[in-house]
């Protein structure tokens, strides 16, 4: 039999595991055509225009998140998004969706990852119980990551948005797009709150040269 | 010592037994399976290059295992070309190799059942049992300039049964089932693509 800490770590996995809200993708949604235009707009201003993102409008079951950045270079828009926000909204969410898996933060994630479910399996083998940690390690290590990654992608979305013309006030509103509708913004296992996404939203008009913030 | 010998044990079984009690599930549309053998007259050139964008899904959600993915996508490359060899006029794309006709085929292994019993499952070493359900999903795009693309579709399923018992039982564990649906959901997607593109 297991070991007290093992139950422990076994618990406390089953609570981690059952507590990450997910996305599902909707197939074939009428509005795919137009996601995938808009990205396609996207592509040619960054490095390697030739990846493969997949891009879909996805069903929130707990309706928290508008903006979902995942794993094989998948970003996921919320149906209540796709079909409430304009089209400079929904490029700028693109193009941030874009910008995290440009900058390699799910490869940096999954390396963090993997080292530490490595050195977790050693300690295993050295304290019982320990084998398992890396289910509840994994989540804080992502919590710890993310909001420094956050800011690095939302410099690299400004930078997109100049080379397509685009003015970065069309980023903030579109953080503010979702804020004001209580949606989140979520990277793998780390969600930004409303009050962040706002808060992101000042940052980027301050940064931003008075001249610019205004549509072209 | 002796406590640990069961677990050292246990290890190595369950990475024995991982992938086995596979059944097949469904085919759709199941075209592979009446199509007669391949010509052996090989056109000079390929008239269609075959782009294949893999992807692995974990309970409605892209998988976040960095080697787990990577080895999927290996593996979706390698029974693509397979099924390639059957298809004289189809061939990967490469640079400086141009074909009048380019299909771009997006696949799905999409794993379904219950998460938190499957985490069980592989925490206990699968002394806990879990069932999953794995489909396999192609969707093709076969385009020519000028001309309005064309969409196939075709899709597989086999459920993959897991517990530390069917090692005692290997007449059980169709090892060669994944492979099979994910080829014949390639065959039925480049026979369709064959009858369009047959002058």
């Amino acid at each position: 039999m297991l070991p007290r800490s093992g139950w422990v770590s076994l618990a406390l996995a089953v609570l981690v595991c059952g507590c990450a809200p997910s996305m599902r993708e909707i197939r074939k949604h009428p509005q795919q055509a137009r996601l995938e235009a808009l990205l396609t707009e996207v592509l040619p201003h960054t490095r390697y225009p030739d990846k493969h993102y997949w891009i879909r409008v996805a069903e929130v079951p707990k309706g928290k998140e508008g903006l979902g950045s995942y794993a094989q270079r998948h970003i996921y828009l919320a149906e209540s998004v796709v079909k409430e926000a304009d089209d400079d909204i929904l490029r700028a969410l693109i193009v941030h969706g874009v910008a995290h898996h440009r900058m390699h933060h799910f490869n940096q994630r999954g390396m963090a990852g993997f080292v530490q479910q490595a050195a977790f399996k050693a300690g295993g083998q050295f304290v019982p119980g320990l084998s398992n940690a890396h289910h509840i390690g994994g989540p804080v290590t992502e919590q710890l990551i993310g909001p420094r990654q956050e800011g690095g992608a939302d410099r690299k979305t400004l930078e997109y948005l100049e080379e397509m013309g685009r003015p970065p006030e069309d980023f903030a509103r579109a953080l503010e797009f979702l804020a004001e509708r209580n949606l989140a913004e979520r990277v793998g296992g780390t969600a930004s709150s409303p009050a962040g996404l706002k808060s992101r939203a000042q940052r980027i008009r301050k940064r931003a040269p008075a001249g610019e913030t205004a549509a072209p | 010592m002796q406590r640990r010998l069961p677990v050292c044990l246990a290890l190595p079984c369950a990475f024995l037994v991982s992938s086995c009690a596979n059944t097949h599930l469904t085919q759709h549309p199941g075209l592979a399976s009446s199509r007669p053998p391949a010509s052996p007259s090989a056109p000079a050139a390929p008239a269609v290059s075959v782009v294949l964008y893999p992807r692995k899904l974990k309970f409605n959600a892209p998988a976040t295992g960095f080697l787990g993915s990577h080895r999927s996508a290996y593996a979706m490359r390698g029974r693509l070309n397979t099924v390639l060899k059957e298809f004289p006029a189809f061939a990967l794309e490469r640079e400086g190799v141009s074909a009048p006709y380019r299909l771009v085929i997006e696949a799905t292994q999409s794993i379904d059942g219950n998460k938190s019993l499957s985490t069980l499952c592989g925490m206990s070493k699968y002394l806990i049992p879990c069932r999953e359900e794995h489909q396999i999903v192609m969707d093709a795009v076969l385009t020519r300039g000028g001309q309005s693309p064309k969409t196939y579709e075709a899709t597989g399923s086999y459920r993959v049964r897991k517990h530390l018992l069917w090692l005692l039982v290997p007449f059980k564990w169709h090892r060669d089932v994944p492979s099979r649906t994910a080829m014949d959901a390639f065959r039925d997607i480049l026979i369709q693509a064959e009858r369009d593109v047959a002058p």
